[in-house]
């Protein structure tokens, strides 16, 4: 929570605080409003509501993952209609806080996560959300490490394929 | 004063009745001719662009304010339209808008129209509140009658929704923009400004029927949030010359913390104030930490690439605690792994962030916080070796080097980026010594032999890649961007290497000449992509060219003395990419100060590349360097060179005034180095005499 905490608490304080309806929400609520805005592509606008289930389970690896998961999309989602390109964060000291709690969020996820394919799930969102970031080598390793938790998981190893293709030729597939 | 509540005006109303009632009402102050303080000229300031602009900024504030090129303002949630009018013609837009002194943010533009010369003046303030991240504004306009019949003049100031080709917009910008913005006045809670005219809604108007010679004026203030009525309504108890010489004040002591430059050259002077200016109010807040930004418009964002120079800058100037307390904001860039990482894909912000840690702490001496600047420091090195590693195992060709970037910036290409293992190879420098200053030398001697490790194999990929001076990337693909800083700052070659020079050949022939270089097309010229090429050339004795460098980055200064990133060398345009940029003022500031003393190495190196003017008598005061605060004086007096500084613990070098050789060897202890324009001290001394013939080698920098 520290991320969410650190960008609210960053925010002027001339920026209006939304009310805050979330005590209300019982974990399935939450959950089902957060994945409805994340299926809008509005992850920032979701991460109270994971946030809030995480608080009422904090037990629920697959709630840890999503919360992760939201937190890795909203570093990278751009506000929709203002005239000037800009991303929902504010900048990138709150988009680094983010995707440190979301790591943090991930080594918990994967201490709870009860069964090898659980695990490697978690392991690989890991590796892809630091290969994002330009952390390759620490992308690769991740997605090895889900590798021989889920041997069979045929998508994950294609990943993994793709990135070491580039870090030996990057400008092979170059845009 | 009599205020005018008018309701709200059209856009470009006709002179109609609105305008008869308010010529009834009077409304704002008369003053007598002449009564004005002496202060500049706004158009007598030099700006080499097509579009005359200034920042109104403040250190801390999440907002600022642009005086566009129309002469009006924007936030860019919303703008401030100011129609002066004379008769039935709006005045002329402003040809210059410029700071006082070309330094000091007390901003000053002029418009003329039909007898009536409008002359505005406007200083930007922080926000009410402590630590407060608003700003205001406060703003006079005068309107002079200059004809010999009286005139009516009008006063039009207006609320608007920013321009929708405007460049910037502020993040916490309501979207599409605020539903109501108003004056603060009768009934209004809440107000974007406040005038000595009143207003009513979103517009304010004055208007007089003014005699020949005759002055009036209208004081707005204008606030970059919302606030509150009353709040804008207190502060407009005083007055307007009280807050410029508030901010005169604040800016002053704000630069006397720092090194005093007196050069006996009044143009580089004023550059470095505002630099210096720029880079104190290019920061924001994030809790109890500051951030440095990129600019205070359409780069208020945190890229650890410009913070780095940034923070170095300000460390140079003496700046101390503010480059300290930049350096402590970055810490929160580290990721678990080690890596410091501030956009996607931009691999060298983990050298940057170990550069700046070290440029911040070890000047002019460490502080306690060096231990925990080390620990961080030695994390980002291990992870960049533990990658090397993993790299060396594959047998790819360029393995061992750090792995790709795709920084959608910069360099521009998905590659493994020379910029980024010469960053890190700068961060491993900074590292041991941030390491032996925390008293930690066996992790230091670690550090020390992994750059060794790492610099043999940075000069086997150059041979490797086959390119004949030193490529964006490895793959050869990209723009030249980070490998423009190989020599200086990153140490990853000494200058004189030859692809060194050959890079420095490569692109100063593509720009014709040394000076500023082009990015992405010829006709986009860069304010400072190559300014790091000025230190190499001063550190590779081709002072010429560093002078060369030096005096685009004086010429190409807006009238506030600040500049911008990239403008087209036909029109000098810079478009939507507004000036100042943060990084545009740290390399003046860093090529400045290495001319006149450089620590970086293991000797202090004076005089680099001083100027011939600055040979008629200069003193640093204050200076911070790697062996404590450093005064220095030198001066040139006909055939004798003379320098006094406080002593240092090393070995110090003077360079010659330029155009001059030594005489005959120097009285020992001083020594004379090969080449003949460079004496050597011995550690401990702090005065020199030299005799100076001319040289009549002149400048040897093919």
């Amino acid at each position: 929570m520290a991320a969410t905490a650190a960008f609210l608490a960053s925010r002027p304080r001339h920026a209006v605080e939304p009310t805050d309806p979330l005590l209300s929400l019982d974990v399935e609520q939450a959950l089902s409003t957060a994945k409805v805005l994340g299926g809008q592509g509005r992850a920032c606008a979701s991460l109270p509501y994971f946030r809030r289930a995480v608080e009422l389970v904090p037990g629920r690896w697959e709630l840890r993952r999503d919360y992760a998961a939201a937190l890795l999309d909203a570093v990278s989602e751009a506000r929709p209609s203002l005239r000037v390109a800009q991303s929902v964060t504010r900048s990138s000291w709150e988009r680094g806080a983010m995707t440190r709690e979301a790591l943090a969020q991930l080594d918990l996820a994967e201490r709870l996560a009860p069964t090898p394919t659980a695990g490697a799930q978690v392991i690989a969102l890991r590796g892809m959300g630091i290969a994002n970031w330009g952390l390759s080598w620490n992308g690769l390793v991740e997605y090895g490490r889900a590798g021989e938790l889920a041997p069979g998981w045929t998508e994950l190893h294609g990943h993994g394929a793709d990135l070491a293709r580039i870090m030996r030729e990057p400008q092979s597939a170059a845009r | 004063m009599t205020g005018s509540v008018l309701p709200r005006v059209p856009a470009h109303p006709s002179l109609a009745l609105a305008f008869a009632a308010v010529l009834a009402l009077g409304g704002c102050s008369r003053t007598l001719p002449g009564d004005r303080a002496a202060g500049f000229d706004p158009d007598t300031i030099p700006d080499p662009y097509r579009s005359p602009s200034a920042a109104l900024m403040w250190p801390g504030a999440t907002r600022a304010f642009q005086v566009t090129p129309r002469g009006d303002l924007t936030n860019g949630a919303w703008t401030v339209r100011i129609h002066p009018r004379a008769g039935v013609r709006e005045a002329d837009l402003p040809s210059v808008i410029a700071c006082e002194d070309r330094w000091l943010p007390v901003v000053r533009w002029r418009r003329r129209g039909e007898g009536i010369t409008w002359e505005f003046e406007a200083v930007s303030c922080p926000g009410p509140a402590p630590r407060d991240s608003g700003l205001l504004v406060s703003l006079e306009a005068r309107a002079r009658n200059t004809a010999a019949v009286p005139r009516d003049a009008r006063l039009l100031v207006r609320f608007e929704a920013p321009d929708p080709a405007l460049s910037f917009a502020p993040f916490d910008a309501a979207d599409p923009g605020p539903a109501t913005l108003r004056w603060a006045g009768a009934g209004a809670d809440t107000a974007e400004g406040w005038s000595t005219a009143g207003g009513s809604g979103d517009s304010s108007l004055a208007g007089w029927r003014m005699a020949p010679g005759e002055t009036r004026t209208v004081r707005l203030l204008l606030s970059a949030y919302p606030e509150a009525a009353a709040s804008l309504r207190s502060w407009a108890r005083a007055p307007h010359v009280q807050r410029v010489g508030e901010a005169r004040r604040y800016w002053t002591e704000e630069l006397a913390r720092g090194t005093r430059f007196d050069l006996g050259d009044p143009e580089v002077e004023r550059a470095l104030r505002a630099a210096t200016v720029v880079l104190l109010s290019c920061r924001e807040r994030r809790g109890p930490r500051w951030v440095p930004i990129g600019g205070p418009f359409q780069y208020r964002d945190v890229w650890l690439r410009d913070g780095a120079r940034a923070i170095r800058a300000l460390a140079v100037c003496g700046q101390t605690r503010v480059a300290r307390d930049l350096a402590d904001g970055f810490l929160e860039f580290q990721l678990p792994q080690g890596a410091f990482v501030s956009q996607r894909g931009q691999l060298d912000g983990t050298g940057q962030a170990l550069w700046a840690f070290e440029q911040a702490s070890l000047r002019p001496a460490p502080d306690d916080s060096v231990a925990r600047y080390a620990d961080a420091a030695l994390r980002a090195v291990r992870w960049c070796e533990w990658q090397r590693d993993l790299g060396s195992r594959t047998g790819w060709p360029f393995g061992v080097m750090l792995p790709f970037g795709d920084p959608r910036d910069a360099e521009l290409t998905r590659a493994q980026l020379t910029g980024n293992d010469a960053w890190a190879l700068a961060g491993y420098r900074a590292t041991e010594r941030l390491l032996r200053a925390a008293g930690r030398d066996t992790e230091a001697a670690e550090v020390s032999a992994a750059t060794g490790r790492y610099r043999a194999d940075f000069a086997r990929a150059l041979e490797r890649c086959g390119h004949p001076d030193l490529p964006p990337s490895w793959q050869l693909a990209g723009r030249d961007w980070g490998n423009l800083s190989v020599a200086y700052p990153c140490g990853a070659l000494p200058p004189r290497h030859p692809r060194c020079v050959g890079l420095a050949r490569r692109v100063w022939a593509a720009s014709g000449g040394a000076g500023l270089t082009w990015y992405g097309d010829r006709d986009s010229l860069h304010y400072y992509l190559g300014a790091d090429l000025g230190t190499w050339a001063l550190l590779a004795g081709r002072r010429a060219q560093a002078d060369s460098v030096l005096d685009a980055l004086l010429l190409w200064r807006d009238a506030c003395g600040g500049a911008g990133e990239i403008f087209t060398r036909g029109t000098h345009d810079f478009g939507g990419n507004l000036p100042p940029h943060a990084t545009a003022a740290a390399v003046l500031i860093d090529l400045v100060r290495n001319a006149l003393l450089f620590d970086d190495g293991d000797t202090l190196q004076l005089t680099l590349g001083a100027r011939a003017r600055w040979w008629s008598g200069s003193r640093l005061s204050r200076a911070p360097t790697r062996w404590g605060l450093v005064d220095l004086e030198f001066a040139r007096n006909r055939d004798e060179a003379t320098w006094s500084w406080t002593p240092v613990p090393v070995w110090t070098a003077l360079t010659l005034p330029p155009g001059s050789r030594l005489a005959r060897d120097p009285a020992p202890p001083l020594a004379a180095a090969p080449g003949g324009v460079t004496v050597l001290a011995p550690p401990g001394t702090s005065s020199a005499r030299v005799g100076l013939a001319s040289d009549s080698r002149g400048a040897s920098e093919p």
